[in-house]
């Protein structure tokens, strides 16, 4: 028998993903994200490994904000589609059962 | 033509005849011949009483501790027998310093004495001017010492809320402004009397005012503790203020200098002036010397504190060291939030991890394990990357916040204490 995926969890398993995604950047950049940029007057000096990795988390996190959703919504179309086409598969199935 | 006025050569003899001319005849007259031997001189007036108080304090002695001495003896001893000695008594218990007391009330009368003079050169009166003026120097040359000092701790950030204002314009009050006022009082006093002399004399002299105007600062409101440390100006700052302290110094030598030459007035010593001189003088000795550079040893580690501290800045993020703000509140705001990000990067590749393993278990098929891959892999950025970064700056941001506290504290040390204390050691040395 093939392995049949389960639609619902899936779909459960990746939106939690989103969801937390969100929470995530909602509260990277709430509240007092900018005050840590007020400690010092921040100039664009990128020899500072530390500073790069800031700046490196910044990225990751605007990623989590823009790239991941999309991602996210990819997945789940591309269930959407395999969920069709499965559903069409299953009704040719019993077409072809009530034939014979 | 007026008479020739002439000073008496010994002015505190002259004030004692004048006395005892006043009391001629009263029992205190008789018993002051009594007890100088009817010398009739202060020097017989001084010993005098200083030797009937020992002798009288023997007699006493003796009488209180030989029981065969009989009560009418006691009307034998000599201060008893006369009437008006109680009024003696207590000048005497109390010494010499009642009597100087009394001698220096009597000098002041003769100051004001409109029959007495002093033999008044024009010029006197022209060092007087000199000095008054080289007076008004020393007070300028403070007043810049005063903002240089203050331009420091604008440097270091202290202007506001810090008391620097309010400590600097103590210090110069105890060690420059007061006895400025004090010495200006004296320098008055001095020109009233030389005009007086003079114009009995005929002479002309212009009335001087001398009293230089002490400027008391407006303090401001105390405001948020914000650090501005302008690493590459504080050295120039600091110079600033090196210089502003040689320059009053070189003012109070010019003062020196005139007062040097005001002494070659007969009334310089005669009438006090010379005491009242170099008791405003003093301190503002002590103030330029001792107190300035005792000052200045502690400001003069702040610029490479300040440079220090900038470099540590310079660790956590790129900042433009030649003018850092640090605000305090930001610092518990940002350790705050470095903890939080750290929390947030932990929870959400708990949650991503979580999710992952469900969608490998629903979707076990190659886009399946490739979406449950990406989704792991995003968690382990979030905790590599953004916990990883706040638990890397986390130990050098409270690395910095002591060094703030410490580069606060010294400075405060330096610009606000270390004057405070010495406002009290310069009063205190006034005495």
């Amino acid at each position: 028998m093939p392995y049949r995926v389960n639609y619902g969890e899936a779909r459960r398993a990746l939106s939690m993903a989103l969801r937390a995604l969100r929470e995530a950047n909602e509260r990277y950049f709430s509240g007092t994200r900018h005050r840590f940029y007020d400690v010092v007057g921040m100039r664009a000096t990128v020899e500072m490994a530390v500073a790069e990795a800031l700046r490196e988390a910044d990225r990751v996190a605007l990623s989590w904000a823009g790239e991941a959703p999309q991602r996210i919504a990819a997945w789940l179309g591309l269930l959407d589609r395999m969920e069709a086409e499965d559903r069409e598969a299953e009704a040719r199935m019993r077409a072809a059962a009530r034939r014979r | 033509m007026p008479e020739e006025p002439v000073f008496p050569e010994d002015p505190i003899q002259w004030m004692y005849e004048e006395w005892r001319k006043s009391i001629e005849g009263t029992p205190t007259d008789r018993v002051l011949d009594l007890i100088e031997g009817g010398a009739r001189t202060a020097e017989g007036f001084i010993r005098g009483v200083q030797e009937a108080g020992e002798g009288l304090a023997r007699e006493l002695q003796v009488w209180v501790t030989d029981p065969g001495r009989k009560l009418e003896q006691l009307s034998q001893l000599p201060g008893l027998m006369v009437e008006g000695w109680g009024v003696m008594l207590r000048p005497v218990a109390t010494g010499l310093a009642s009597v100087r007391s009394l001698l220096e009330q009597v000098m002041a009368a003769i100051r004001l004495d409109p029959t007495l003079t002093l033999t008044v050169d024009p010029e006197n009166l022209a060092d007087l001017h000199a000095a008054a003026s080289a007076l008004n120097r020393v007070v300028e040359a403070s007043h810049r010492l005063r903002e240089a000092a203050l331009g420091l701790a604008e440097g270091a950030g202290l202007r506001s809320g810090s008391g620097v204002e309010e400590a600097w314009a103590g210090l110069l009050m105890a060690g420059v402004e007061g006895p400025s006022q004090a010495l200006a009082r004296v320098f008055r006093e001095a020109s009233r009397f030389m005009i007086e002399v003079l114009a009995r004399n005929g002479q002309g002299g212009s009335p001087v005012n001398y009293w230089p105007p002490i400027r008391i600062p407006v303090l401001p409101k105390p405001s948020s503790p914000l650090i501005i440390i302008a690493v590459e100006e504080l050295p120039g700052r600091l110079g600033a203020l090196e210089k502003a302290r040689t320059e009053l110094a070189e003012a109070m030598g010019g003062l020196r200098l005139a007062l040097a030459r005001l002494e070659t007035w007969e009334g310089y010593a005669r009438l006090g002036f010379r005491d009242g001189v170099e008791q405003a003088f003093a301190p503002m000795q002590r103030f330029v010397g001792p107190v300035m550079m005792g000052i200045l040893d502690e400001a003069r580690p702040l610029p490479t504190m300040a440079r220090e501290m900038a470099a540590q800045v310079s660790r956590i993020a790129p900042v433009d060291v030649s003018v850092l703000r640090v605000n305090f509140s930001y610092f518990h705001e940002a350790e705050e939030y470095l903890r939080y990000i750290y929390s947030v990067s932990e929870d959400l590749a708990g949650h991503l991890t979580g999710s992952a393993g469900a969608l490998r278990a629903a979707w076990a098929m190659r886009d399946g394990g490739t979406a449950a891959d990406e989704l792991e892999a995003w968690g382990r950025r979030a905790r590599v990357v953004v916990g990883g970064t706040a638990q890397r700056v986390m130990p050098l941001l409270l690395a910095l916040r002591d060094q703030v506290k410490n580069y606060w504290t010294q400075t405060l040390r330096a610009l606000v204490h270390r004057p405070r204390e010495m406002i009290a050691s310069l009063r205190g040395g006034e005495g």
